[in-house]
């Protein structure tokens, strides 16, 4: 009776902290699912609302420019008829002078439409802007709006779509600037983790044994550096800080010893090395290169085209004179693979801006440290003069 | 044309054909970067000064890119360099706007109010920000209304996306070929000015804003912790009030 009464206490032991755990963990992944997967879910949720609005505002909607090209090219060709016809009726055409007459008129078409194009014409006879505001063009217009690329491939004609753009534009980035930071540090808490576990062998105990050795060894020396300093500076009391100094000292190595060679030094304490969070960005940007550069084969896409739209990509800048799936001639594409070429480079985008929000999250840390770490050794050289 | 018999409408309908290729070819090769303008006209000290502001600062309006293939890798290695630059120069310029516009915010506080015991931290309302950045681009759109006779919807809107870093280039000031160049060339700089001392007004409002937001977070937070105890001391109350009268009945 008695053992059992013992053993039901025991497992009542063992159960309460088992549903607390689980408790724990629903409490930790409702927060993870609200804060990081209802932020990406956020800024998903309003880029696709910003592209159904401008698809609504811009969709359908006469584009000046097109219509103008169009009655330029109807009014060029009624003009060569008369004048051929002119020519055939008062002489016998020759074939220099007709060709003379024609390259200066086509001289003066091939202007206007120049003039056109830089006010946005884009070679195609899509009046009404059907093809260039597609759901994905659309979507990929917003997601380049809140990240603040702009590549200016498209953009709004109409006044309602401006206003609506600057409007969602103000909106618009903060939500990514809270993403961004948001998913940066998660990316790169899980980096340092897989980092910490993986590449620095914590698993295997005698690689982590001798590296806690060599770490307490450094802040020994670091210690009495700062020792030495204080009762330096201060001289008067310099026997009484050297107890002080040697008093904490001893007993903090000796927990040190113990903290380092169990398993359980923090992971968050260690820092990822510059040239992992450089190679990573350099790595992600030649794979996107590679990629698109296969993808878009057939626009004459070259390695360094592709790097170079990645890049200016991924920093934001969108110059825009490469846009993947960009139909400037508006022939012998499919509208699927050119909708998929959007999604896949606005999937790209986002992921990619998050990679290197959490490089600069690891990379600043770093620095901090290095900075930290040279001004004491400035000192410390100093110091022995 | 392989006869001389014309026919009024296969003749404009073949003619529009060839004329719809050759525009093809012409959008191609300006897509490509054919301007009319040679690359001298192009690439002025001014336009070239504009088009590094735009990589340093992430705006990229796109209306003037490098063609040549040194030209592109010289791109990516100047922005790797000058992009952590223009960030420190965010982050530094921000400050001490920041800090002078608080300044001058105080002052004018204590002028305008009584002086009693006004030793308290003031913070600037995010409201005065605001005003800032929309008088700023207020002056900014009228000023490019007035210059390059844009409506004034589209010089504002041309403000916001500059200011803001999107920078479509569908509308750049200076970049009309018809205008004048010695005219062009002043305006470029004074874009130029314009966007560099807005990113500064953009990063102080931004300092000034993450305080009094960071404020205002822990106000709401002991807020909403008071709130918490308040209900929950009252219903304590209520569940001991009807226990009461439960155990009265019986």
């Amino acid at each position: 009776m008695d053992r059992r009464k013992s053993f039901r206490r025991q497992s009542r032991r063992y159960r309460r902290p088992w549903l607390k755990k689980c408790k724990e963990f629903i409490r930790t992944f409702i927060a993870f699912m609200f804060s990081n997967v209802g932020i990406i879910g956020l800024v998903v949720g309003y880029t696709i609302a910003g592209s159904f609005i401008f698809q609504f505002l811009e969709r359908g909607k006469l584009i000046e420019v097109h219509v103008n090209a169009i009655g330029n090219r109807t009014l060029f060709a009624r003009k060569l008829w008369n004048l051929t016809m002119d020519l055939n009726v008062n002489v016998k055409l020759r074939e220099k002078e007709y060709r003379a007459l024609m390259d200066r008129e086509l001289i003066e078409f091939q202007k206007i439409f120049v003039n056109l194009t830089r006010k946005g014409f884009d070679g195609s006879d899509d009046i009404k802007g059907e093809k260039s505001w597609s759901f994905a063009g659309a979507f990929l217009f917003s997601l380049t709006v809140i990240t603040t690329i702009g590549y200016g491939n498209i953009w709004p004609r109409t006044p309602n779509g401006k206003i609506v753009s600057i409007v969602y534009a103000i909106i618009g980035m903060p939500l990514f600037l809270l993403y961004l930071s948001n998913i940066g540090d998660v990316m790169a808490r899980s980096f340092k983790w897989i980092y910490a576990n993986l590449c620095l062998c914590r698993w295997c105990p005698g690689v982590a044994k001798r590296r806690a050795e060599r770490r307490i060894r450094r802040d020994q020396q670091m210690n009495e550096y700062d020792s030495e300093n204080s009762s330096s500076s201060t001289s008067s009391a310099v026997v009484k800080l050297e107890i002080n100094a040697m008093g904490p000292r001893a007993s903090v190595v000796s927990e040190d010893l113990t903290a380092y060679s169990d398993e359980s030094y923090d992971v968050q304490n260690v820092t990822v090395p510059v040239t992992v969070c450089l190679m990573i960005m350099v790595g992600y940007i030649c794979g996107g290169a590679i990629l698109f550069c296969q993808w878009e084969y057939d626009s004459g896409w070259t390695f360094l085209d592709a790097s170079y739209f990645c890049f200016i990509s991924l920093s934001t800048i969108g110059f825009g004179d490469f846009v993947p799936g960009d139909k400037i001639y508006g022939q012998g594409k499919i509208e699927e693979i050119l909708e998929l070429k959007f999604v896949f480079c606005s999937m790209y985008l986002m992921l990619g801006m998050a990679l290197i929000a959490m490089c600069f999250n690891l990379m600043q840390e770093e620095v901090i440290h290095k900075i930290r770490s040279t001004i004491r050794t400035v000192k410390y050289i100093f110091r022995c003069r | 044309m392989k006869n001389n018999i014309f026919d009024r409408l296969q003749f404009r309908l073949d003619v529009d054909k060839v004329l719809k290729l050759h525009q093809d070819d012409v959008t191609k090769i300006f897509k490509h970067g054919y301007d009319e303008r040679s690359m001298d006209k192009v690439w002025t000290f001014p336009a070239a000064l504009m088009f590094c502001l735009s990589i340093i600062t992430m705006v990229g309006y796109g209306n003037m890119v490098p063609k040549t293939r040194e030209g592109k890798i010289l791109t990516m290695v100047y922005a790797l360099f000058g992009i952590p630059l223009y960030v420190l120069y965010f982050k530094n310029m921000g400050q001490i706007l920041a800090g002078s516009f608080k300044w001058i915010y105080r002052r004018i506080y204590e002028c305008s109010t009584e002086k009693d015991d006004s030793r308290r931290k003031i913070i600037v309302p995010s409201t005065a920000c605001l005003w800032v950045i929309f008088a700023y681009i207020l002056t900014g759109a009228i000023m490019f209304s007035e210059w390059e006779q844009w409506d004034f919807l589209d010089s504002t809107y041309f403000c916001v996306t500059s200011l803001g870093k999107v920078g479509f280039g569908d509308l750049v000031p200076g970049a009309d070929v018809n205008a004048s160049n010695h005219g062009n060339q002043t305006k470029l700089i004074i874009n130029f000015i314009y966007i560099l001392l807005g990113l500064g007004i953009v990063a102080m409002c931004f300092n000034l804003m993450r305080e009094e937001i960071k404020v205002k977070l822990k106000e709401m937070n002991e807020d909403f912790n008071q709130c918490l105890e308040d209900t929950k001391a009252k219903f304590v109350n209520c569940c001991k009030r009807n226990k009461e009268e439960f155990e009265e009945e019986y």
